[in-house]
């Protein structure tokens, strides 16, 4: 009897061990494609977005790897993303333009991976953004890219990343530098998919209503 | 769950086996299945759903008739997912779909007094204090940030117990408490809660 009683304990013990691993429910197991992704969107404040009325892009999409251009390629989800950018864009009243034309703007895309784990700020990205777009491609030989704003992308990295970065060429003489005004950075599952970039690209502009040429900011 | 947490909780589950303690006079274990629901703070910054997955277990020996003394230990798992939307943050914004996850694990000194020990049946009023293992994981789409640590518990409790025969001291157990728990994690304070519980109540020896 004293026997059954110290068996019945020990069992009870072990199923509060078992409760403890088994009743947590896991948020990851939850989510969809659409809610793993999260849409990070910095600029500098300091800019007056409505002082640029054109724009360039470039006509193809640059895969960074662990800091390091790997090579620039052109699929249908490339250009579903460079056509989406052009289209919101156009909505906020910019004129798309060659980059032989003097753009105010400039736009490249990349398609960023780390295989870094931790909390980062994607450093090793900007860091190196003269070897992944050269300022020659703007006209801007000899130039460097300066990005007064640091990321706000201090979450782990697990995968890809996709970055829309905006330059400005207007003011590019003073200093020999270009300027980052505006970042929109994609994480999560099934970024690179040509059927979402549209949607994906929007959420990034409709967190930004000051890029405008015709807006106050 | 990290590791030190799982040894730490397999002890302490496996010492309501122990042999030692079995052979003192009158000691029973009682299990109970609890469900809890945040309040306040808790529920208006964090979790507002309430908690179905959750239990507590006591070992309690009994110092005279009505009253007895022990460990208590718990656990809760909190979760609620938020519709997509924009955070602002220091120089831009976030679009995320925000989730919560929380554990908690109170381990308490114990006492438990019994208003009618030999009704058929026993209301009781009891108390614990100790400490609290807490995680928190906050997700931003998928991408989570921790915070976890012991914080202190204060429990005060009321219920009931229904033996199954007359005089037994196995019996079916109701109750409630209001769980007081002090958290810090930006604006929240607490992870203050409501627990209703129901289980067994048996003897060791």
């Amino acid at each position: 009897m004293k026997k059954n009683k110290i068996y019945l304990a020990l069992t009870a013990g072990l199923l509060c061990i078992g409760f403890l691993g088994s009743c947590t429910k896991d948020p990851l197991k939850n989510m969809t494609n659409d809610e793993s992704r999260i849409y990070i969107t910095n600029y500098d404040s300091s800019v007056l977005f409505n002082s640029f009325h054109t724009y360039s892009i470039s006509d193809s999409v640059a895969v960074v790897r662990n800091g390091a251009l790997r090579k620039r390629t052109l699929t249908a989800t490339d250009a579903a993303f460079i056509q989406a950018v052009k289209d919101n864009m156009q909505m906020r009243g910019y004129q798309l333009v060659a980059n032989d034309e003097h753009p105010d703007l400039g736009i490249n895309i990349s398609s960023v991976f780390n295989n870094q784990t931790g909390v980062i700020s994607y450093p090793s990205y900007w860091g190196y953004y003269n070897s992944y777009w050269d300022p020659y491609y703007w006209g801007y030989g000899g130039y460097d890219y300066y990005f007064p704003y640091v990321s706000y992308a201090v979450y782990q990295i697990r995968e890809g990343a996709l970055s829309v970065d905006m330059v400005d060429l207007k003011d590019a003489g003073k200093d020999k530098k270009i300027e980052g005004v505006w970042n929109g950075l994609i994480r999560g599952e099934a970024v690179f998919n040509a059927s979402t970039a549209a949607s994906q690209v929007k959420a990034l502009f409709d967190q930004s209503p000051y890029l405008s040429s015709n807006s106050n900011h | 769950m990290k590791p030190f947490k799982i040894f730490f909780f397999t002890l302490l589950c496996a010492g309501f086996g122990l042999p030692a303690l079995a052979q003192q006079q009158k000691l029973t274990m009682n299990i109970n299945y609890a469900v809890h629901m945040p309040t306040g703070n808790f529920k208006s910054n964090l979790v507002s759903k309430t908690s179905f997955r959750g239990w507590n277990a006591n070992l309690l020996y009994g110092i005279t008739d009505q009253l007895s003394l022990g460990l208590e230990a718990g656990f809760s798992d909190y979760y609620q997912k938020y519709p997509r939307q924009v955070y602002t943050t220091k120089g831009g914004a976030v679009s995320a779909v925000l989730s919560n996850s929380i554990q908690t694990v109170p381990v308490m000194i114990k006492g438990r007094f019994n208003l009618a020990p030999s009704g058929i049946v026993q209301p009781y009023v009891g108390a614990g204090v100790g400490g609290n293992f807490v995680s928190y994981t906050r997700y931003l789409g998928e991408f989570g940030s921790s915070k976890s640590g012991v914080y202190f518990v204060a429990s005060p409790e009321a219920g009931i117990a229904i033996p199954f025969r007359e005089h037994g001291a196995s019996a079916f157990t109701l109750g409630g408490r209001y769980n007081f728990m002090p958290f810090s994690y930006g604006d929240n304070k607490n992870l203050n809660n409501w627990g209703l519980y129901a289980g067994i109540r048996f003897p060791l020896k």
